[in-house]
């Protein structure tokens, strides 16, 4: 395994080497990076090799076009990688947690992670992640938007969910009631939600807070008599205002607009169901709103009321204390949160026919990324608090569904999960949100080298950007993910 | 170097995307800019700044009398009337714009009338709705000076120190999970203390930029200190600190809050190459001039102090390094800088405090106060003369000097930013003396109503009122006004354990982190309320906020005829259904129905009093005009 790898990032060097003449100096400057983050021998592999692979790279510019939908699930705050699922053992480690080499040797805290063992046959955990920035704001504008954040520019720069659901704009139907992008407890976000920047407001997030239950988008049944009442009175007294006549400011049938759009959604027969969470789903997803939300992605995709990227948000995993602590919302708690509502998710949509086509189930067509903004400092806890400061050089993170191997692991670190010791593919260096971006876009179908040049600004709006924050970097999709 | 090069030419790319922003932003206005540049009028003497009583506004809210407050409010109220007030140029501003408007042949807006104005001038001034009491006083008065003395009464209230103070809170993005409970409670009463003496504003940003801090929490005199704080950029850990990156954060902050400069581009790169098309003054400037500011800084340290809530400020550090690494940009590479006032040249006397010298150098330059009065302009007027308020090209500011083609003046009318930049110089950069002299010219008080079609090419001459949507705080605010559910919100007590009363408007708070219920936060946020930790979202209308306005708890359970609600009044009241759909239009659109609306209106009420009421009430809060400030 490790010599395929080496091999393919061999290759990828000597490209970069032999096209440096014509392509200019980014190359170099490339080379350096990855000898600098590698650390790698350039030497390995053979021709052969290296020819397939060439082909193949042109190969891979075409998107994967495997899933058609998204969920991204956001632990907000910093998962700890030690702790999760890349398990080290140590002294601080509480005993409770039991950790077990399960499917494809990842480690897991079996006393914690209950279920998630059971369901690694259909995951791909990836393990060589890592993030260019320590501080909350900036990592999540990264997990939202897959760009470095720039204040002048953030006015401009649409969501990951914005972009995709803007490129699937001509699939959607006219039963397809809901907002294409929603998402959920996004409110509180350090970056603040990030919409849908340049392209069209019908592309950006419907923000749903969720806490043990789901919102009441539609009016509670009793209501409903009331609200189609309130509806029309509505309209009849506020109809100087809500039609267009000259001399009448455009701000307020601009807002009607809204008022028809939430309108449209209250009434869909489709959204009670879909807003409703049965006791046995309450018990399988957990009580929490990890749970609740998930058991809502699932109800909103089996319903195919027009939504296809889902950015699910489960906050409070930044512990830079008390980390362990019993008694406390602490890592181990938000961590059997998360078990519970993955693992019903991956095995619900497993179970659930696909909407595009009936033959797959709703897993196959669903592309579902579950990460951090970046990792926690690895090995013992802190003396003086008993928890662990944020940590950019490795984190971890789960992928399922949309083509996605299945009981696949990427990438190694060392003994206390702090220095990547395997990056597990091609590249060879760490996994970035900008390469994750990459794969979200080729699952869905969309070329993530592509770039809107119909900007208000006139300038041209790269999916993914070829350098990151601070370095030039090559981002691609993981393709090693996909079979 | 090829390898310095290459960085910035793939850099490029994105850089000149991004700058290219301030082009489009800047564009619109800049086509009537050489007309009105040269419009020269004479400035009238206007009164210096006059004491102010204090506030006398009755702060005790007899709901229980309500029904027969408002009954005899009611029928005292005349009908709205604006055609025949003329107009007449009150002050300097007038001057201006009506003299371009009358040079251009562009007709503009009717005057607004009583009730328009009053509801406009509340909550511009003091984010609240005015009550029925204030109302019917007001058009009730024959006194024809009654605008410009509610004007003088609102800027000396109580609501107006709370509006700012929460205003400049967001601006600085006042916030306890950067600086801790302590620190931000602390410069939030700092910011109210200076509004309510009228600080002069240079003194006010004077003490921001010097504030030093030995212990952020304990000494009482560290609180402006978290202003500087809060822009600390951490390295690798929370906990260090990347000193360069906190000097060049503090300068760039403070330049678009205080200067109208926005030095993000050349806080990586030079403009030569990158800013030609994008903004004609900064494609002069090199990164190394940004250093150089930043370098009035380079002793500065910030230092969180781990785990407590506190931090400190001292002048022990080394200086700036312009060969340091880098948590955010591009790693430092170049010349040694020495502390350089990049607007004037101006050079720092190194055996005097560097951060005294940039402040005095910072607010006694011209754009100082033109950065400022802009800044306030587009509050009240709803774009800046300058846009965006952050992005003032340097090189386009002066109509003797202009640009070359294809540039134009940036300003949209360059006369009135200096005259309002001069007097608000004159008036010893009094924020009081500016808002008034602002509400108090016509222009301000024209209707947004056109009679004529609205052409775009209108909008820089300010032809008319432009609506805004109420901020997040506003909306709560008229909400629990207009119902008469008020909230009382518990106060954290960070600091100092004395009792605090509990808060019923949400401008009373420090930050928006420690007051709330569970239904309150979710309007706010849904309405675009700031969370101060990061950049403050984009005002913009969504489908969830129409369905929060129509479905929330928040709102439905106010308007439902129980308790203390206004509903619960008006059935329990012995008023006429007429009188009833006056005294609920007043309590929540500050006006009377018009003639339609009446007759729509009571027909409900007498097809069934409490259904009537109660839709009538959630009507009102679902109007279009509650949710606008127009």
């Amino acid at each position: 395994m490790e010599l395929v790898e080496q091999a393919r990032f061999s290759f990828q060097l000597l490209a970069h080497m032999t096209h440096s003449i014509d392509k200019r100096s980014p190359f170099y400057l490339q080379r350096r990076e990855l000898l600098r983050l590698g650390g790698l021998s350039v030497v390995g592999g053979s021709l052969p090799w290296m020819a397939s692979t060439r082909v193949k790279a042109a190969d891979d510019k075409l998107p994967r076009g495997t899933a058609r939908q998204v969920i991204f699930i956001n632990l907000e705050g910093g998962m700890s990688q030690p702790d999760s699922l890349d398990a080290k053992q140590g002294p601080w480690t509480p005993n409770y947690f039991d950790i077990q080499a399960c499917g494809n040797g990842v480690m897991l805290p079996v006393g914690v992670f209950l279920n998630l063992p059971k369901i690694l046959d259909k995951v791909s955990v990836v393990r060589s992640m890592a993030a260019w920035d320590a501080v909350h704001g900036r990592a999540q504008y990264y997990i939202q938007t897959g760009h470095p954040l720039n204040p002048a520019l953030s006015k401009e720069v649409p969501a990951i969910g914005a972009v995709v659901c803007h490129e699937l704009a001509d699939k959607r139907r006219t039963t397809d009631s809901l907002p294409a992008y929603i998402s959920m407890n996004m409110s509180g976000n350090q970056a603040g939600l990030i919409n849908n920047g340049f392209l069209s407001a019908e592309y950006g997030p419907l923000n749903l807070s969720i806490d043990k239950g789901p919102p009441d988008l539609a009016p509670r049944k009793e209501m409903a008599e009331t609200m189609q009442r309130r509806w029309g009175r509505l309209q009849a007294l506020d109809q100087g205002l809500r039609q267009s006549q000259p001399g009448l400011d455009r701000s307020f049938t601009d807002y009607h607009q809204y008022y028809r759009g939430a309108w449209n959604i209250m009434n869909d027969p489709r959204v009670p169901d879909i807003f409703s969470i049965n006791d046995d789903d309450k018990t399988r997803y957990g009580q929490s709103s990890i749970g609740t939300s998930l058991a809502l992605a699932r109800n909103l995709l089996r319903a195919d009321a027009g939504t296809r990227f889902i950015l699910a948000s489960h906050g409070g995993w930044d512990h830079h204390s008390d980390i362990y602590k019993p008694g406390s919302r602490n890592h181990p708690v938000l961590m059997s949160e998360l078990d519970k509502a993955f693992t019903s998710l991956v095995l619900d949509l497993a179970a659930l026919p696909g909407s595009g086509d009936r033959s797959k189930s709703l897993l196959d067509e669903t592309l579902i990324v579950c990460m951090s903004e970046f990792g926690r400092t690895p090995g013992e806890v802190s003396a003086t608090r008993a928890g662990r400061e944020h940590y950019i050089h490795a984190h971890c993170g789960m992928f399922a569904g949309g083509g996605v191997v299945q009981g696949g692991v990427i990438g190694k670190t060392d003994a206390v999960g702090g220095a990547i010791t395997d990056f597990g593919w091609s590249p060879g260096r760490p996994i970035y949100m900008e390469d994750v971006a990459c794969t979200i876009y080729s699952a869905m179908g969309i070329n993530w080298t592509k770039k809107v040049e119909e900007t208000p600004s006139g300038r041209a709006f790269h999916f993914v950007e070829t350098a990151s924050g601070t370095s030039y970097v090559d981002f691609q999709p993981i393709n090693e993910l996909f079979a | 170097m090829n390898v310095v090069l290459s960085i910035q030419q793939i850099h490029a790319s994105r850089s000149i995307w991004l700058c290219a922003l301030f082009v489009f932003w800047g564009m619109a206005p800049s086509v009537l800019a050489q007309e009105n540049a040269t419009a020269k009028k004479p400035i009238p003497v206007l009164p210096k700044d006059a004491d102010h009583a204090p506030d006398k506004v009755n702060r005790t809210r007899p709901d229980a009398d309500i029904s027969e407050q408002t009954s005899s409010v009611v029928a005292k109220l005349p009908r709205p009337a604006n055609a025949d007030l003329e107009i007449v140029r009150r002050n300097f501003i007038d001057e201006q714009l009506f003299a371009a408007m009358h040079e251009n042949k562009i007709p503009h807006a009717r005057m607004s009338d009583d009730y328009t104005f009053l509801r406009r001038v509340h909550l511009d001034l003091t984010g609240r709705i005015p009550t029925p009491d204030q109302i019917a006083t007001f058009v009730n008065d024959a006194d024809s000076a009654k605008r410009d003395r509610e004007i003088d009464r609102l800027i000396a209230s109580d609501a107006w120190v709370d509006k700012w103070a929460y205003w400049y809170g967001d601006l600085f993005r006042n916030c306890a999970n950067r600086i801790g409970n302590p620190s931000t409670e602390n410069l939030d009463k700092w910011i109210r203390q200076s509004l309510s003496q009228d600080k002069p504003y240079d003194q006010m940003v004077t003490e921001l930029l010097t504030a030093t801090a030995s212990n952020s929490v304990w000494m009482p005199d560290a609180a402006p200190s978290g202003y500087l704080a809060r822009w600390h950029i951490p390295g690798d850990t929370m906990y260090s600190d990347r000193h360069e990156d906190t000097s060049d954060e503090i300068v760039i902050q403070s330049s678009k809050f205080f200067l109208g400069l926005n030095f993000q581009c050349i806080s990586c790169h030079g403009g030569a190459g990158f800013l030609e098309k994008v903004d004609l003054g900064l494609s002069k400037k090199k990164r190394e001039d940004l250093w150089a500011l930043a370098a009035f800084f380079g002793k500065t340290r910030v230092r969180i102090v781990p785990f407590q809530d506190r931090f400190t400020i001292s002048e022990d550090g080394n200086g700036y390094d312009s060969h340091s690494a880098s948590s955010v940009r591009l790693h430092r590479s170049g010349e040694p800088v020495q502390p350089t006032f990049m607007l004037s040249g101006e050079q720092a006397d190194s055996n005097r405090p560097l951060r005294a010298q940039f402040a005095k150098m910072l607010t006694s330059h011209p754009q100082f106060a033109k950065a400022t009065v802009n800044l306030f302009w587009k509050e009240f007027f709803g774009l800046g003369i300058v846009e965006p308020v952050d992005g003032f090209d340097l090189a386009r500011q002066d109509p003797a000097n202009p640009p070359p083609a294809p540039w134009t003046i940036q300003p949209t009318n360059p006369q009135l930013l200096e005259d309002l930049g001069k007097y608000f110089a004159d008036n010893r950069f009094s924020l009081r003396s500016l808002m008034r002299v602002l509400t108090q010219s016509l222009a301000y008080q024209l209707s947004s109503h056109f009679d004529s079609e609205w052409q775009a090419s209108y909008t820089p001459y300010f032809a008319r009122r432009y609506v805004r949507m109420l901020s997040s705080e506003e909306l709560h605010d008229a909400i629990v006004e207009a119902t008469g559910v008020y909230p009382d919100y518990p106060r954290k007590h960070m600091l100092y354990g004395t009792p605090q009363s509990p808060i019923r408007y949400w401008t009373q708070a420090a930050t928006p982190e420690n007051i709330g219920d569970g239904d309150a936060k979710q309007l706010l946020r849904t309405f675009g309320q700031s969370n101060r930790e990061w950049a403050n979202p984009a005002k913009n209308g969504s489908i969830l906020q129409a369905m929060m306005m129509m479905n929330s708890k928040f709102v439905t359970s106010r308007v439902t005829a129980s308790g203390t609600s206004f509903s619960k009044t008006m059935i329990d009241s012995k008023l006429s259904d007429d009188q009833i759909v006056e005294a609920m239009y007043l309590r929540s659109l500050s006006r009377k129905p018009t003639e339609l609306e009446l007759e729509i209106a009571r027909t409900w009420i007498a097809e069934n009093r409490q259904i009537g009421i109660e839709d009538l009430q959630w009507s009102l809060l679902n109007k279009l005009d509650f949710l606008f400030n127009y």
